[in-house]
């Protein structure tokens, strides 16, 4: 039976990688995206956070202070933390938590990235563990300029090892 | 979750129109999802808000519940609560660039006949003052009676624009 979320691709961590580029997912065929992250640093104790950039109609990396975030960190031993900026160049807590050498999971949302008139808006929550502890993550992102968006680009200040982002569009 | 949502309902508003009926929940699924993308209002400080059908009608009797933390990106998260009112909803919208709603809905045991409606909802948004803003969390319909469906408006406005998706997860 045919169903309603269509996976588009997959790309993976191959060597040790500071970026990963999603290019040529967002298209007009869907106003809606669902991404699953995992990915796992490659030596411990490094412990970043996920960053998030779009990318642009051109293929360009999109590097201005256009971005908007808020995020809840639910950390397991700890009294939950807020994190929130505006005007950021890149999306440091987007909802999908951080990674170190024992990995994350996460889920996120992306909404009318194709619509050249419209913001395109992410949320996503995500588990991690950092230094052995978990850290729920609960965020939400904004791009606030109205252009169309083909890709998504994953980065860290450390290192990741492997992992694996898949783009499904939700028909 | 590959491939596990069967689409049910769909509406795409282009003009102003007072509200947005989904409908088609029955035995065939135990959970349903609903999406909303880019769903704008044509009277600046409009809430939106939902119930759910019963019969394909909606319920306006104050049995809603619910719990959500806002995460916001200009000040301290929020707790938001109420207890036996006649709708769910979400912040406010507006009509300048970017003032759009983004939600995730999903939606529990609603056909049964002995049991609460329960959602969880994901929100991502800019309000009318411009602020990116979410309520994230979960819901009730305290009506021990099947629900077939949701409804969604804009109180104190119309929907101008957006496009309102029910789907089925495959058991």
């Amino acid at each position: 039976m045919a169903t309603n979320l269509e996976f588009i691709n997959s790309f993976e961590v191959t060597g040790t990688v500071q970026s990963l580029d999603c290019d040529n997912v967002f298209s007009a065929d869907y106003d809606v995206y669902y991404l699953t992250v995992a990915l796992k640093e490659s030596s411990a104790g490094n412990d970043q956070w996920i960053r998030i950039r779009l990318i642009d109609n051109a293929g360009s990396v999109i590097t201005a202070s256009e971005y908007d975030y808020a995020q809840l960190n639910l950390i397991s031993n700890s009294s939950f933390v807020e994190s929130r900026a505006t005007g950021q160049a890149q999306i440091l807590y987007g909802g999908i938590g951080y990674t170190d050498d024992t990995g994350n999971g996460a889920g996120l949302y992306v909404f009318n990235p194709n619509d050249s008139s419209s913001y395109t808006f992410l949320q996503g929550q995500g588990g991690s563990t950092v230094g052995g502890t978990l850290y729920g993550t609960k965020g939400i992102s904004v791009h606030k300029s109205a252009e169309t968006i083909r890709g998504i680009n994953f980065h860290t200040t450390a290192f990741w090892g492997s992992g694996t982002v898949n783009v499904y569009g939700v028909k | 979750m590959a491939g596990s949502l069967i689409k049910i309902a769909e509406t795409t508003v282009s003009s102003a129109t007072a509200s947005v009926t989904l409908t088609g929940i029955d035995s065939t699924y135990d959970v349903y999802m609903v999406s909303l993308s880019n769903v704008v209002t044509d009277t600046d400080g409009a809430t939106p808000i939902f119930r759910v059908t019963k019969s394909g009608t909606a319920d306006i009797t104050a049995n809603y519940d619910y719990a959500v933390k806002q995460l916001r990106t200009d000040t301290t998260f929020g707790n938001n609560a109420e207890v036996n009112i006649t709708e769910w909803k979400s912040n406010d919208i507006g009509t300048n660039t970017g003032e759009v709603l983004n939600m995730i809905l999903y939606l529990f045991n609603f056909n049964s006949s002995s049991e609460y409606s329960f959602i969880t909802q994901e929100i991502s948004q800019i309000s009318s003052s411009g602020l990116h803003r979410a309520r994230q969390g979960g819901a009730v319909h305290t009506v021990a009676s099947a629900s077939d469906g949701m409804q969604f408006l804009i109180s104190g406005g119309n929907i101008a624009s957006g496009k309102f998706t029910l789907y089925g997860l495959k058991k």
